[in-house]
C-alpha cells in the first residue's frame, strides 16, 4: 500500500497538493461563512485557543452547534459517497454507478423512514441500522437485477436504478405524507442537506466509516486484478464472490452513514469516481484516494454554495449538486465516456 | 356472399350507403369495456370521501333528488377532483401513445424524460413569482417546450438511440426537478404546502378554473389527433417507408411531436408531473387490443382508468390522510418499469 502511494507520477502529485491546499482553503472558508456575524479573525481566534474568544458564548455556540458539524460532516459525507460510487464502478464495471443513480439511496432512506414512523427510532445509532438495513436491500436488489439482465448495459442499469428509485422514494413519501410531523422534520434532510448535522452523531458513524473504509481499502488490489474479468481474476486465486461480498458490505456501510447525517445526496459520488478515474485510471487504491478527496471537495464547496446562492433561505445541497450533476450526466453519457471502462479488459 | 369472404376475421363490417367501415372487433370490444369500467370507477370515485355520502345519495343527486347541502358537495368539493383525474389520465394516455409510437420506445415517455418535470418547473416559477392568486395552468407548455427543446438537441435521432435517449431524459427531469425544489426553497414552507404537494402528483385542490379551459384545449386538438391516426401508424414501419407510402415524414414527426408534448403539459398542468401512467397506458392499451400499436383513444381511455383508479387506491388506503396520487404511480409504475427491464433482454444498449 505504502509502496504504491510513494510511486506515484509527479501530475498525480501535484493533483494531490492542489487538492489539498483547495481542501484547507474550503475547510476555512466552511468554518468562516453562515449565518451569525463571525468572520475569519473571530473563528481562528477561537480556534486557536484564545481566552477572549473561548469567553464568547455566542461565537461557541455558532461553531459548536452550526459550522464545526456540517463542515465535519461534508468530509464524512463527501468521502462516503465517493469511495462508495469508485467500489460500485469497479465491482459492476459500470462508470455510471453510484449509490444514488442505482437507488440505494432511495432504498437506505426507506428504512430510516421505516424505523422512524413504525419502530420510533431517534437515536443516531437506531438511524444508522435501519438506513443500512435500507441500503442492503437496494443494493441486493441492485445486484440481483444485474444477475437478471446478463450482462446488463450501464445505462440499463441506471434505469433499474430508477425504478427503484421510483418504488422506494413512494413508500417514504407515502409514510412521511402520512406523519405531519415527520413530515416537517424530515422535509430538508429528505432532499439531502448538511444544515441539520450534529457534533454526536458525526462521532458516532466516523467508526463505522473508518471500518468500512479499511474493508475497501483491503479489497483494492483484488478488485484491480478483476478489472481484467471474472476468468482471468479467479486464475490468479481470487475468490471473487467473496471480494463482491466485501464490495457490498462496504458500499452499504459508507451509504448508510452518509444518508443518516446528510439524506440522500445523489451525483456526487458519481462525479467524484468519474473524476478520480482521470486522474488514475488503472489503480484502485490510488483511484480511491482521489476520489475521496475530490468528493470531499465537491461536497464541501457545494454546501457553501448553498449557505451563500439564497441568503436568508438555505438552499438543500443535494439539490444544487442535482443541478449540476445533470448536465455532467449529460455530457459524460454523450461523449461516450462511460464505455472507457468496459473497454479496459 | 363474395362480400363476406373479402371481409377479414375480427373485423365487423359496417355499410353505411356506400361507405363501408371495417372496425377491428377486439379493440372496440376493449374500448367499451374500458369506457363501462371508467363509469363505474367514476361512480365510486364521488362515492368516497369524509361526510357521509355514499353511492345511492351520489346517484340521487346527480340525476337531480339530492340536497342542497349534497349537491354542494359533489359539485364542489368531489367532482372536480375526480374529473382532474380523468382529464389528466386522458391528456397523459394520448401523450405517451404519441411519443413511444413516435420514437418507437416504450420508455420514452414525457414523464420518464422530462417533458412533465420542465411543465412542473414553469407552472411553480410562475406561481411563486408571477401570478396573483390564479394557478398558472398555461404556463405549462413553456417549460414542456422547453424540456423537449434541450433533449432533442441533445440527441438528435431518438428513434435510433435506445437507452442512452432515456438517459438523457433522465438526467434533463433530475435538473429540472432540482431546480423547481430550488425555486421552492428561496420560500417559507408555510407558503408553499399546496404547490409542495402538486408536486407530487395531486388532485385535492383541481379546480375548474384549470380543468375547463384544459378540456376545451384537448378538444380542439382531437380533430388533429385523427388526422395524425394513420400517418402514425404507417411511422412505426420506419422513415423509409412511411415515405414511400406517402407520409410527409419530417413534417409529421414533428407535428406529432408539439402534439404530444402539448398534450403532455396540459395533462401535467391539473395535478402535477404524475409518473408512469404515460408509459403504462399504451402498454396496458396494445395488451389489451393484441397490437404493437393500440388506436390513440385506447390509451387516453387506460390512462383515465390507471390514474382514477390509483387515485381511488390511495384515497382508500390512506384514510383519513391526504396523500398525493403521484406517489402511488410512482409505486405501482417502479414496479411496472422493473418489470419491463428484466422481461427485456434482446435490447442491450
Amino acid at each position: 500500500m505504502a509502496k504504491s502511494a510513494i510511486n506515484l507520477p509527479s501530475y498525480q502529485w501535484a493533483v494531490l497538493a492542489g487538492g489539498t491546499a483547495l481542501l484547507l482553503g474550503l475547510l476555512m472558508l466552511s468554518m468562516t461563512t453562515g449565518a451569525g456575524v463571525y468572520g475569519a479573525t473571530e473563528v481562528l481566534g477561537y480556534l486557536q485557543g484564545d481566552p477572549a474568544r473561548l469567553a464568547d458564548d455566542k461565537l461557541a455556540m455558532v461553531i459548536n452547534t452550526l459550522r464545526l458539524p456540517r463542515t465535519l460532516a461534508a468530509l464524512v459525507v463527501g468521502a462516503s459517497l465517493a469511495v462508495a460510487a469508485t467500489l460500485l464502478q469497479s465491482a459492476t464495471r459500470n462508470p455510471l454507478a453510484e449509490p444514488g443513480l442505482l437507488g440505494v439511496n432511495a432504498g437506505a432512506v426507506m428504512g430510516l423512514v421505516l424505523g422512524l414512523i413504525f419502530f420510533g427510532v431517534e437515536s443516531t445509532h437506531g438511524y444508522l441500522v435501519w438506513s443500512s438495513a435500507g441500503a442492503l436491500l437496494g443494493n441486493l436488489v441492485v445486484l440481483g437485477i444485474g444477475l437478471m439482465l446478463g450482462q446488463a448495459s450501464p445505462l440499463k442499469l441506471i434505469l433499474a436504478g430508477v425504478a427503484l428509485s421510483a418504488v422506494f422514494g413512494g413508500i417514504s413519501n407515502y409514510l412521511l405524507l402520512a406523519n405531519q410531523t415527520a413530515l416537517e422534520q424530515f422535509r430538508f434532510w429528505n432532499l439531502g442537506s448538511l444544515s441539520a448535522s450534529e457534533l454526536d452523531a458525526v462521532g458516532v458513524v466516523t467508526p463505522v466509516v473508518l471500518i468500512a473504509l479499511a474493508l475497501a481499502v483491503m479489497l483494492c488490489r483484488q478488485l484491480t486484478l478483476m478489472q481484467m474479468g471474472d476468468a482471468q481474476a479467479k486464475a490468479l486465486g481470487i475468490h471473487t464472490t467473496r471480494v463482491r461480498i466485501g464490495v457490498l458490505v462496504a458500499s452499504t456501510l459508507f451509504t448508510a452513514c452518509a444518508i443518516s447525517i446528510a439524506g440522500p445526496i445523489g451525483f456526487i459520488g458519481f462525479l467524484a469516481a468519474y473524476c478520480a478515474r482521470l486522474v488514475e485510471p488503472v489503480a484502485l487504491t490510488t483511484q480511491m484516494l482521489f476520489s475521496a478527496l475530490f468528493g470531499v471537495l465537491f461536497l464541501l464547496a457545494a454546501d457553501i454554495l448553498a449557505r451563500w446562492a439564497i441568503q436568508p433561505y438555505e438552499m438543500p445541497v443535494g439539490t444544487l449538486l442535482a443541478v449540476i450533476g445533470a448536465p455532467a450526466l449529460v455530457a459524460i453519457v454523450l461523449r461516450g465516456g462511460f464505455r472507457s471502462l468496459l473497454s479496459v479488459k | 356472399m363474395t362480400m363476406h369472404t373479402t371481409t377479414p376475421t375480427g373485423v365487423w363490417r359496417l355499410q353505411l350507403g356506400s361507405a363501408t367501415l371495417l372496425l377491428h372487433r377486439r379493440t372496440w370490444l376493449m374500448t367499451l369495456l374500458m369506457l363501462c369500467l371508467l363509469l363505474l370507477m367514476f361512480v365510486l370515485s364521488v362515492s368516497l370521501g369524509s361526510g357521509n355520502m355514499g353511492v345511492r345519495e351520489v346517484i340521487a343527486t346527480l340525476t337531480g333528488n339530492g340536497s342542497k347541502l349534497q349537491e354542494i358537495m359533489l359539485y364542489k368539493i368531489r367532482l372536480p377532483r375526480v374529473a382532474g383525474v380523468i382529464v389528466a389520465g386522458l391528456a397523459m394516455g394520448m401523450a405517451g401513445c404519441l411519443i413511444q409510437t413516435l420514437v418507437r420506445n416504450r420508455l420514452a415517455t414525457p414523464d420518464m424524460v422530462g417533458v412533465n418535470e420542465g411543465a412542473s418547473l414553469a407552472v411553480i416559477v410562475f406561481a411563486i413569482y408571477l401570478t396573483l392568486g390564479a394557478w398558472p395552468w398555461w404556463a405549462s407548455p413553456l417549460g414542456a417546450g422547453l424540456a423537449a427543446a434541450a433533449l432533442f438537441v441533445l440527441c438528435r435521432r431518438p428513434g435510433e438511440q435506445g437507452y442512452l435517449f432515456i438517459v438523457i431524459g433522465i438526467a434533463i427531469s433530475e435538473l429540472f426537478n432540482a431546480l423547481g425544489e430550488f425555486a421552492m426553497s428561496t420560500q417559507p414552507l408555510s407558503h408553499l404546502t399546496s404547490i409542495y404537494f402538486w408536486t407530487m402528483g395531486h388532485f385535492a385542490h383541481a379546480s375548474y378554473q384549470a380543468i375547463n379551459p384544459i378540456v376545451l384545449i384537448l378538444l380542439l386538438l382531437c380533430p388533429l389527433m385523427a388526422m395524425i391516426n394513420r400517418p402514425l401508424a404507417l411511422l412505426r414501419f420506419g422513415d423509409a417507408t412511411a415515405r414511400s407510402l406517402g407520409v410527409n415524414v419530417t413534417p409529421v414527426q414533428l407535428g406529432i411531436l408539439g402534439l404530444a408534448i402539448l398534450i403532455a403539459s396540459l395533462g401535467t398542468a391539473i395535478g402535477g408531473p404524475v409518473v408512469f401512467i404515460a408509459m403504462a397506458a399504451p402498454i396496458l392499451a396494445s395488451w389489451l387490443a393484441r397490437d404493437n400499436l393500440a388506436p390513440i383513444w385506447l390509451a387516453a381511455l387506460c390512462g383515465a382508468v390507471l390514474l382514477l383508479g390509483s387515485d381511488i387506491l390511495v384515497r382508500v388506503l390512506a384514510q383519513p390522510n391526504e396523500i398525493p396520487t403521484g406517489i402511488m404511480t410512482r409505486i405501482l409504475g417502479g414496479f411496472l418499469l422493473l418489470f419491463l427491464l428484466i422481461k427485456d433482454r434482446q435490447w442491450s444498449d
